[in-house]
Protein backbone atom coordinates (compact mmCIF):
# COMPACT_ATOMS: atom_id res chain seq x y z
CA UNK A 1 0.00 0.00 0.00
CA UNK A 2 1.13 3.28 -0.85
CA UNK A 3 1.85 6.53 1.44
CA UNK A 4 -0.70 8.15 -0.75
CA UNK A 5 -3.09 4.97 -0.15
CA UNK A 6 -2.77 5.01 3.45
CA UNK A 7 -3.11 8.76 3.76
CA UNK A 8 -6.06 8.70 1.57
CA UNK A 9 -7.51 6.21 4.25
CA UNK A 10 -6.66 8.68 6.63
CA UNK A 11 -9.08 11.33 5.07
CA UNK A 12 -11.96 9.25 4.63
CA UNK A 13 -11.87 8.22 8.18
CA UNK A 14 -11.87 11.71 8.73
CA UNK A 15 -14.86 12.04 6.83
CA UNK A 16 -16.83 9.00 8.01
CA UNK A 17 -16.26 10.59 11.66
CA UNK A 18 -17.42 14.10 11.42
CA UNK A 19 -19.69 13.98 8.70
CA UNK A 20 -23.42 12.87 9.50
CA UNK A 21 -23.91 12.41 6.07
CA UNK A 22 -21.63 10.81 4.29
CA UNK A 23 -22.45 6.83 2.71
CA UNK A 24 -19.66 6.07 1.00
CA UNK A 25 -16.14 7.48 -0.30
CA UNK A 26 -14.49 6.12 -3.42
CA UNK A 27 -11.05 7.34 -4.38
CA UNK A 28 -10.54 9.26 -7.70
CA UNK A 29 -7.42 8.52 -10.17
CA UNK A 30 -6.24 10.57 -13.00
CA UNK A 31 -3.94 8.94 -15.67
CA UNK A 32 -1.13 6.82 -14.56
CA UNK A 33 1.22 9.10 -15.24
CA UNK A 34 -0.24 12.04 -13.10
CA UNK A 35 -0.98 9.66 -9.61
CA UNK A 36 2.93 8.89 -10.12
CA UNK A 37 3.68 12.48 -9.78
CA UNK A 38 4.56 13.12 -5.91
CA UNK A 39 2.35 16.33 -5.88
CA UNK A 40 -0.47 14.95 -7.67
CA UNK A 41 -3.47 15.31 -4.79
CA UNK A 42 -5.45 12.41 -3.45
CA UNK A 43 -8.69 12.58 -4.91
CA UNK A 44 -11.90 11.58 -3.22
CA UNK A 45 -15.63 11.42 -4.23
CA UNK A 46 -18.02 11.47 -1.13
CA UNK A 47 -21.34 10.70 -1.52
CA UNK A 48 -23.21 12.78 1.15
CA UNK A 49 -26.68 13.19 1.76
CA UNK A 50 -26.78 16.35 3.87
CA UNK A 51 -24.72 18.53 0.95
CA UNK A 52 -26.02 20.45 -1.50
CA UNK A 53 -26.39 19.35 -5.22
CA UNK A 54 -23.82 21.39 -7.28
CA UNK A 55 -22.48 19.21 -10.38
CA UNK A 56 -19.33 18.35 -9.83
CA UNK A 57 -17.30 20.64 -8.38
CA UNK A 58 -13.90 19.54 -7.05
CA UNK A 59 -12.78 21.34 -4.17
CA UNK A 60 -8.80 21.86 -3.31
CA UNK A 61 -7.13 21.70 -0.18
CA UNK A 62 -3.57 21.55 1.28
CA UNK A 63 -2.42 18.76 3.35
CA UNK A 64 -4.09 18.03 6.55
CA UNK A 65 -1.22 17.38 8.83
CA UNK A 66 -2.85 17.23 12.03
CA UNK A 67 -4.64 13.76 11.01
CA UNK A 68 -1.06 12.89 9.17
CA UNK A 69 -1.93 13.92 5.84
CA UNK A 70 1.08 15.18 4.08
CA UNK A 71 -0.40 15.29 0.45
CA UNK A 72 -2.91 17.69 -0.90
CA UNK A 73 -6.40 16.59 -1.78
CA UNK A 74 -9.19 17.19 -3.98
CA UNK A 75 -12.38 16.52 -2.28
CA UNK A 76 -15.79 16.28 -4.79
CA UNK A 77 -18.44 16.01 -2.79
CA UNK A 78 -22.15 14.88 -4.10
CA UNK A 79 -25.62 14.32 -3.33
CA UNK A 80 -27.03 10.55 -3.54
CA UNK A 81 -28.36 11.93 -6.61
CA UNK A 82 -26.09 12.94 -8.21
CA UNK A 83 -24.01 9.99 -7.67
CA UNK A 84 -26.88 7.95 -9.35
CA UNK A 85 -26.22 10.56 -12.13
CA UNK A 86 -22.58 10.00 -12.37
CA UNK A 87 -23.38 6.36 -12.45
CA UNK A 88 -25.69 6.53 -15.41
CA UNK A 89 -23.00 8.88 -17.15
CA UNK A 90 -25.35 11.51 -17.02
CA UNK A 91 -22.97 13.93 -14.76
CA UNK A 92 -19.30 13.08 -16.05
CA UNK A 93 -16.26 13.64 -13.71
CA UNK A 94 -13.05 15.96 -15.01
CA UNK A 95 -10.90 14.54 -18.15
CA UNK A 96 -9.30 11.40 -17.55
CA UNK A 97 -10.60 10.85 -13.88
CA UNK A 98 -12.63 8.33 -12.90
CA UNK A 99 -14.28 6.38 -10.27
CA UNK A 100 -11.70 3.81 -8.20
CA UNK A 101 -12.06 1.92 -5.45
CA UNK A 102 -14.61 2.35 -2.21
CA UNK A 103 -13.03 3.06 0.42
CA UNK A 104 -15.99 1.85 2.98
CA UNK A 105 -17.11 3.19 6.35
CA UNK A 106 -14.66 1.83 9.25
CA UNK A 107 -17.17 0.56 12.67
CA UNK A 108 -16.99 3.35 15.34
CA UNK A 109 -16.83 6.06 12.54
CA UNK A 110 -20.68 7.33 12.81
CA UNK A 111 -20.17 11.11 12.23
CA UNK A 112 -21.78 13.38 14.88
CA UNK B 1 -25.50 57.09 -8.60
CA UNK B 2 -25.49 53.28 -8.70
CA UNK B 3 -28.52 51.09 -7.33
CA UNK B 4 -28.51 48.84 -4.87
CA UNK B 5 -28.81 45.68 -7.34
CA UNK B 6 -25.55 46.80 -9.24
CA UNK B 7 -23.59 47.14 -6.32
CA UNK B 8 -25.04 43.65 -5.29
CA UNK B 9 -24.10 42.49 -8.57
CA UNK B 10 -20.79 44.08 -8.25
CA UNK B 11 -19.34 42.55 -5.08
CA UNK B 12 -20.99 39.43 -6.30
CA UNK B 13 -18.69 39.05 -9.31
CA UNK B 14 -15.47 40.16 -6.93
CA UNK B 15 -16.62 37.49 -4.66
CA UNK B 16 -16.69 34.89 -7.26
CA UNK B 17 -12.99 35.99 -8.39
CA UNK B 18 -11.95 35.51 -4.65
CA UNK B 19 -13.54 32.15 -4.12
CA UNK B 20 -11.94 30.95 -7.37
CA UNK B 21 -8.19 32.54 -6.47
CA UNK B 22 -8.19 30.74 -3.08
CA UNK B 23 -9.60 27.66 -4.43
CA UNK B 24 -6.87 27.78 -7.02
CA UNK B 25 -3.80 28.80 -4.97
CA UNK B 26 -4.70 25.94 -2.32
CA UNK B 27 -2.92 23.08 -3.73
CA UNK B 28 0.36 25.14 -4.02
CA UNK B 29 2.19 24.21 -1.58
CA UNK B 30 4.86 27.17 -2.01
CA UNK B 31 2.46 29.53 -1.57
CA UNK B 32 1.35 30.70 2.59
CA UNK B 33 -1.28 29.66 4.16
CA UNK B 34 -1.73 33.28 5.24
CA UNK B 35 -2.17 34.06 2.18
CA UNK B 36 -4.62 31.63 0.69
CA UNK B 37 -7.11 32.34 3.67
CA UNK B 38 -7.10 36.08 2.59
CA UNK B 39 -8.97 35.16 -0.70
CA UNK B 40 -11.45 33.09 0.96
CA UNK B 41 -12.22 35.58 3.92
CA UNK B 42 -13.24 37.90 1.15
CA UNK B 43 -15.23 35.82 -0.93
CA UNK B 44 -17.39 35.38 2.12
CA UNK B 45 -17.16 38.99 2.96
CA UNK B 46 -18.01 40.32 -0.18
CA UNK B 47 -20.40 37.61 -0.86
CA UNK B 48 -22.03 38.45 2.58
CA UNK B 49 -22.42 42.46 0.86
CA UNK B 50 -23.31 41.30 -2.46
CA UNK B 51 -26.20 39.52 -0.23
CA UNK B 52 -27.19 42.55 1.77
CA UNK B 53 -27.35 44.85 -1.37
CA UNK B 54 -29.52 42.44 -2.94
CA UNK B 55 -31.77 42.90 -0.06
CA UNK B 56 -32.09 46.84 -0.26
CA UNK B 57 -29.03 47.35 2.47
CA UNK B 58 -27.46 51.24 1.67
CA UNK B 59 -24.28 49.95 -0.43
CA UNK B 60 -22.64 52.93 1.67
CA UNK B 61 -23.48 51.24 5.24
CA UNK B 62 -21.67 48.17 4.21
CA UNK B 63 -18.51 49.43 2.73
CA UNK B 64 -16.58 50.55 5.81
CA UNK B 65 -16.85 47.54 8.02
CA UNK B 66 -15.20 43.97 7.64
CA UNK B 67 -17.40 42.62 10.82
CA UNK B 68 -20.66 41.43 8.93
CA UNK B 69 -19.52 37.62 8.10
CA UNK B 70 -20.43 35.84 11.19
CA UNK B 71 -23.88 37.21 11.53
CA UNK B 72 -24.65 37.09 8.20
CA UNK B 73 -22.99 34.16 6.33
CA UNK B 74 -25.14 31.64 7.94
CA UNK B 75 -28.10 33.54 7.28
CA UNK B 76 -27.20 32.72 3.88
CA UNK B 77 -26.27 29.25 4.26
CA UNK B 78 -29.94 28.90 5.75
CA UNK B 79 -31.31 30.70 2.86
CA UNK B 80 -29.62 28.22 0.38
CA UNK B 81 -30.46 25.22 2.23
CA UNK B 82 -34.29 26.43 2.84
CA UNK B 83 -34.71 27.29 -0.90
CA UNK B 84 -33.48 23.65 -2.39
CA UNK B 85 -35.58 22.06 -0.22
CA UNK B 86 -33.35 20.28 2.75
CA UNK B 87 -34.69 18.31 5.45
CA UNK B 88 -34.61 20.58 8.98
CA UNK B 89 -32.49 17.94 10.24
CA UNK B 90 -29.75 18.19 7.90
CA UNK B 91 -29.94 22.48 7.66
CA UNK B 92 -29.55 22.19 11.77
CA UNK B 93 -26.85 20.15 11.32
CA UNK B 94 -25.00 22.18 8.45
CA UNK B 95 -25.84 25.48 10.13
CA UNK B 96 -24.32 24.51 13.70
CA UNK B 97 -21.13 23.98 12.43
CA UNK B 98 -21.56 27.22 9.88
CA UNK B 99 -21.89 29.36 12.49
CA UNK B 100 -18.57 28.56 14.01
CA UNK B 101 -16.92 28.47 10.30
CA UNK B 102 -18.35 32.04 9.73
CA UNK B 103 -16.70 33.02 12.72
CA UNK B 104 -13.43 31.75 12.24
CA UNK B 105 -13.61 32.96 8.79
CA UNK B 106 -14.47 36.61 9.59
CA UNK B 107 -11.39 37.09 12.31
CA UNK B 108 -9.11 36.31 9.91
CA UNK B 109 -9.46 39.98 8.88
CA UNK B 110 -6.98 42.07 10.75
CA UNK B 111 -10.08 44.52 11.68
CA UNK B 112 -11.86 42.52 13.11
CA UNK B 113 -10.29 41.62 16.94
CA UNK B 114 -13.15 40.74 19.39
CA UNK B 115 -12.41 43.29 21.68
CA UNK B 116 -8.69 42.31 21.51
CA UNK B 117 -9.37 38.54 22.52
CA UNK B 118 -8.49 37.65 18.75
CA UNK B 119 -5.88 39.53 17.39
CA UNK B 120 -4.46 36.89 14.80
CA UNK B 121 -5.26 37.62 11.33
CA UNK B 122 -4.08 37.19 8.01
CA UNK B 123 -2.18 40.37 6.92
CA UNK B 124 -0.42 41.48 9.76
CA UNK B 125 2.14 40.62 12.75
CA UNK B 126 0.57 40.86 16.29
CA UNK B 127 1.39 40.92 19.87
CA UNK B 128 0.04 37.80 21.62
CA UNK B 129 -1.23 38.28 25.57
CA UNK B 130 2.15 36.82 26.84
CA UNK B 131 4.21 39.71 24.59
CA UNK B 132 5.13 37.34 21.79
CA UNK B 133 5.28 38.39 18.14
CA UNK B 134 3.22 36.87 16.00
CA UNK B 135 3.46 36.26 12.20
CA UNK B 136 0.75 35.68 10.08
CA UNK B 137 3.09 33.27 7.73
CA UNK B 138 3.87 30.99 10.76
CA UNK B 139 0.75 30.90 12.53
CA UNK B 140 -1.90 28.19 12.35
CA UNK B 141 -5.43 29.28 11.25
CA UNK B 142 -8.65 27.54 12.13
CA UNK B 143 -10.12 27.63 8.82
CA UNK B 144 -7.02 25.68 7.26
CA UNK B 145 -9.16 22.80 8.81
CA UNK B 146 -11.84 22.51 6.09
CA UNK B 147 -10.56 19.78 4.71
CA UNK B 148 -11.82 18.08 8.09
CA UNK B 149 -14.02 20.07 9.81
CA UNK B 150 -17.34 19.29 9.69
CA UNK B 151 -19.43 20.42 6.91
CA UNK B 152 -16.62 22.06 5.83
CA UNK B 153 -16.79 20.90 2.24
CA UNK B 154 -20.21 20.95 2.13
CA UNK B 155 -19.96 25.01 3.18
CA UNK B 156 -17.55 25.98 1.34
CA UNK B 157 -19.93 24.52 -1.84
CA UNK B 158 -22.62 26.63 -0.30
CA UNK B 159 -20.46 29.63 0.09
CA UNK B 160 -19.76 28.87 -4.06
CA UNK B 161 -23.71 28.65 -4.84
CA UNK B 162 -24.90 31.51 -2.90
CA UNK B 163 -22.04 33.72 -5.32
CA UNK B 164 -23.32 32.16 -8.68
CA UNK B 165 -27.00 32.76 -7.54
CA UNK B 166 -26.41 36.45 -7.24
CA UNK B 167 -24.56 36.74 -10.57
CA UNK B 168 -27.25 35.95 -12.39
Amino acid sequence: MSNKDVEARKLADAHYAVEAGITQIFRVRGSAEAEGLSDEPIKLLEVNAYTIPSGIMPLHFGPATAIGVTSPSTIIEVTPAEFARLQSRELQLPQGWTIADLLPRLSGSNGE
Amino acid sequence: MSTPDRWAKAYARQANADFETWNALVPNRLIPECHKLLFLQMACEKLVKAHLCSKGTDPVNVQASHGFTAKNLPIIVREHLVSIGKKTNEIVWILKHAKHLASEIELLAPAVRRGGQRPDNCEYPWEDSGGTLRVPLDWAFRPTNLIVDAAGRTFIKVVRAAVTELLV
